[in-house]
């Protein structure tokens, strides 16, 4: 915990983040290019749906991290509720923007994966469904946080919020489960293990690894933008409560 | 059974997803950075980094705001 | 009379009042449910196949109305900071708001439904068992609301971001709701469980809410 209590401080977070960062971008880099080389030339063709397949190795990850960006983002939102962690909402409002993005390429490449394989762009079953309200979720949870002057003010008023909408994570989870679907049922976390071949499973693995990288990678430095504008901001207030001491009247940059 | 412009598509969204991700989280930093540059060329320190009376401290100034990140 | 009940009956009056927003809902309602005809046509057949759905869709649009004024009056004279001043729990100020909106907007919308889906061609045993499915579930509905309407209560225009936030957590009762009117109505499919399933919401939400509704509240006021 003391490490978590260390990075309370935005100085040092913003020197750890800086070092760590280049590192986080090599390695999602690196780790990228692998998933795709084992996606494009490792893993065979399917069965029945041929190389359509491989839009799995993007859509799948893509909905993996919109649902873990979520989870991290519930956390991040009791770390503000209860212990007032300074940098909880931070990440927390960083993480918005880039959930939203992948669930909205979950919800694309799911769409244009299901197009040569149902039939259709789009159903109304539980899954698909479920994970559009993620998405609305995503959007209304950003819309919230632009909506208050106060950043930490909207960090804890956005946090109710994410904690009230957390239960719609295990209804996709499961959702495929419960209902019957269109949407295949889970192949890779169950409690027998997974069931997709290995020739598919690894790229699959390593894409999510990579997109996995890429998110904390971009996360992290969102994280770091926000110190910087919630630094911007407060120096912004200082200049405006400070009387023009110099000869021209000190004009406050806006935005 | 190809279907190579649904597959074309699916990477191409992913390639301008990320990549727009990325492109936003560079230009943020740098946008925020500028103005700060810009805040502190006018004289406007924060309280950690100056070490008592900076350039553009008028005396009996107004409180300052709570301390944010 | 206790707390809880002076809140409710506080709220009740409030809402029926002139601005409260009670009989605008009724009137937004019907608003809602004589439009659609027009856009699907008027089909009775089809209209009677949806006819459960829209009366859903028009309660769930029409209890957003007026739940952006639920706290946020008593925010701005200053009877919230009061309250808890006084130390008398939040949770029962949400709840009393909750139950005193519901009894003002959403009963007369209920209340109005059965009448409406005359106007949808649903046949008598439709018109029973939505009517029973609005009842227990509008409850479910009003009580997300006023969770929403806690978030926002200290925003100028807080309005629109409400039906933002509460529309995605009411989908869920949403479908259940229809889900059982059309259980009632078509034979193999079920009525009782989802039915349950909707009780089971208002009452979880009767609880969860509050809760969620205080702990914003108190956030909000910061």
């Amino acid at each position: 915990m003391s490490f978590i209590s260390q990075l309370a401080n935005p100085t040092r977070f913003l020197e750890l983040s800086a070092r760590v960062l280049p590192w986080l971008v090599a390695a999602s880099g690196v780790t990228l290019a692998i998933g795709l080389y084992l996606s494009f030339f490792v893993a065979p063709p399917d069965y029945q749906q041929g190389d359509s397949v491989r839009i799995m190795f993007i859509h799948v990850p893509a909905a993996w991290l919109a649902m873990f960006c979520y989870s991290l983002m519930a956390v991040s939102s009791i770390g503000s509720l209860v212990w007032r962690h300074p940098l909880a909402d931070v990440a927390a409002k960083s993480a918005a923007p880039i959930g939203a993005a992948f669930t909205f390429l979950a919800l694309f490449t799911g769409s244009v994966w299901g197009k040569p394989m149902w039939g259709t762009w789009w159903v109304w079953d539980a899954r698909l469904t479920s994970v559009l309200v993620l998405f609305i979720m995503y959007l209304g949870l950003i819309a919230l946080w632009r909506a208050f002057d106060d950043p930490s003010r909207a960090g804890r008023v956005a946090a109710v919020l994410t904690l009230v909408g957390f239960v719609n994570i295990p209804i996709i989870k499961f959702s495929v489960e419960w209902w019957n679907t269109l949407h295949q049922p889970a192949s890779v976390m169950r409690m027998d293990g997974p069931t997709i071949h290995s020739s598919m499973l690894w790229p699959l693995l390593v894409m999510a690894i990579a997109f996995t990288l890429i998110f904390l990678t971009v996360h992290l430095a969102a994280m770091r933008a926000e110190v910087f504008r919630r630094r911007v901001r407060t120096a912004q207030m200082r200049a405006a409560a400070q009387p023009a001491a110099s000869v021209g009247t000190t004009v406050v940059a806006h935005g | 059974m190809t279907h190579a412009g649904y597959i074309l598509a699916a990477y191409l969204a992913a390639a301008l997803v990320i990549g727009g991700l990325i492109v936003w989280v560079v230009a943020d930093n740098r946008m925020q950075k500028r103005k700060i540059e810009q805040l502190e060329a006018k004289g406007v320190r924060r309280r950690s980094s100056a070490g008592g009376s900076g350039p553009g401290q008028a005396p009996g100034q107004a409180p300052e705001p709570e301390s944010q990140p | 009379m206790s707390l809880l009940g002076q809140i409710i009956a506080q709220t009740v009056m409030l809402g029926l009042r002139a601005g409260g927003g009670a009989l605008v809902g009724l009137v937004f309602f019907l608003a809602v449910v004589a439009v659609v005809p027009f856009g699907v046509g008027p089909d009775l057949n089809l209209l009677a196949r949806i006819g459960p759905a829209i009366l859903w869709i028009g309660v769930l649009l029409a209890s957003l109305l007026g739940l952006e004024r639920l706290f946020a009056a008593d925010r701005e004279d200053g009877s919230l900071d009061l309250y808890i001043a006084s130390g008398e729990p939040l949770v029962l100020l949400v709840l009393g708001r909750g139950i005193g909106h519901w009894i003002a907007t959403g009963l007369p919308i209920v209340i109005a439904a059965p009448i409406l889906g005359l106007m949808l061609n649903l046949s008598p045993i439709a018109l029973v068992a939505v009517t029973a499915t609005l009842l227990a579930g509008s409850p479910a509905l009003t009580f997300i609301g006023t969770v929403g309407a806690a978030l926002t209560a200290g925003l100028p225009r807080g309005g629109m971001l409400i039906a933002v936030l509460v529309l995605p957590l009411s989908v869920p009762i949403l479908i259940f709701g229809v889900m059982a009117t059309n259980g009632a109505v078509y034979d193999p499919e079920p009525f009782t469980a989802p039915f349950l399933i909707v009780c089971a919401f208002t009452l979880a939400s009767a609880v969860l809410a509050p809760l969620a509704g205080a702990l914003a509240l108190k956030v909000a006021l910061e």
